[in-house]
């Protein structure tokens, strides 16, 4: 694999492993709605 | 499937998924999410970069009508021992109890057998139904096939890339074979760009490019990003277009052979 190959794969690779941290984190928060709020504005 | 507005099986599944599915990435809003489900998409793919609006929309139309949704928990994570982490954080934050698709995320090698020995187990749990795998490396897709694992397929199919006519589809059994669901459909945007189109021609629509990949046979949802509830209705419009006759199918494979040759960001990447 020639240096433009191996410096994909580790952008790749950073980016599958950025996601996954997220995941686990569980970013974003999602807000919680308060009793009776319809959520966003229409 | 001449008629884009019903509801096909997922592959073996049987899972009834409506031909258009949503994703998550770009921002769509809890509003456009429900009025797509309203008009009867019911494939909700919480995929790599996850906005709240999808996720509110998930737990508000799941806590009474979970039965009629098919959610997608896409996981990226590569180690086996934080799999069931990342599964149960993704499920409680849009609070349900299990997915339908537990879709493993870009697997351009694959998956070890310490990550289907846990997945496996998760399944046994009933953290989700069905399994799937995504990757940008086609011939991979013949593998993952031999191995039976896998009940859906995430390919990259669209006008400009349709390796998969050659390298995926023709190798998927008559029945019995996995569900295939399709994304980047208007190549991150390219196929939309007036700047990128050969001479004298007029740039697709975002629902042209989900028509292509649903007017062949094999695909049964193309997944959709919109930004903002316009595009979501835009996006909606190609489900009651229907698929494409020959002279558009040929109209978009021209575009997609120029759009092809010219490199974008993304597919540096991938």
């Amino acid at each position: 694999m020639g240096f433009s190959g191996r410096f994909k794969d580790l952008v790749r690779r950073l980016a599958v492993n950025l996601f996954g941290l997220f995941e686990i984190l569980g970013l974003p928060r999602i807000p919680e709605k308060r009793e009776g709020e319809g959520g966003e504005k229409r | 499937m001449s008629d884009l507005t019903q509801k096909v099986s997922l592959g073996r599944t049987g899972v009834k998924v409506s031909r258009l599915g949503i994703g998550s990435a770009y921002g769509v809003s809890e509003r456009a999410c429900r009025m797509a489900f309203d008009e009867g998409v019911n494939y909700f793919f919480w995929g790599s970069v996850r906005t709240p609006g999808m996720g509110q929309a998930i737990r508000d139309i799941a806590r009474s009508q979970r039965d009629d949704l098919v959610v997608v928990l896409e996981c990226y994570v590569r180690q086996a021992a934080w799999i069931p982490r990342s599964v149960e954080v993704g499920l409680r934050n849009l609070k349900i109890e299990q997915a339908d698709v537990l879709l493993l995320g870009w697997y351009d090698r694959p998956p070890s057998p310490k990550i289907l020995s846990v997945v496996e187990r998760l399944k046994e749990q009933g953290r989700f139904r069905c399994l799937g795998i995504s990757t940008h490396q086609r011939p991979l897709f013949q593998q993952y096939l031999r191995d039976g694992n896998y009940d859906v397929f995430h390919i990259r199919y669209n006008a400009a890339h349709r390796g998969a006519e050659q390298e995926i589809f023709p190798a998927l059994p008559e029945n019995g074979g996995p569900g295939i669901v399709s994304f980047t459909n208007t190549r991150w945007g390219d196929l939309l760009d007036p700047k990128k189109m050969p001479s004298g021609m007029s740039p697709p629509t975002a629902p042209d490019c989900y028509r292509f990949v649903l007017s062949h046979p094999a695909v049964q949802v193309a997944i959709c990003g919109p930004k903002n509830d316009d595009e979501m209705a835009t996006g909606l419009s190609a489900l009651k277009a229907g698929p494409m006759g020959e002279e558009e199918l040929a109209r978009m494979r021209l575009i997609g052979d120029h759009v092809h040759g010219i490199s974008s960001a993304m597919s540096f990447l991938t």
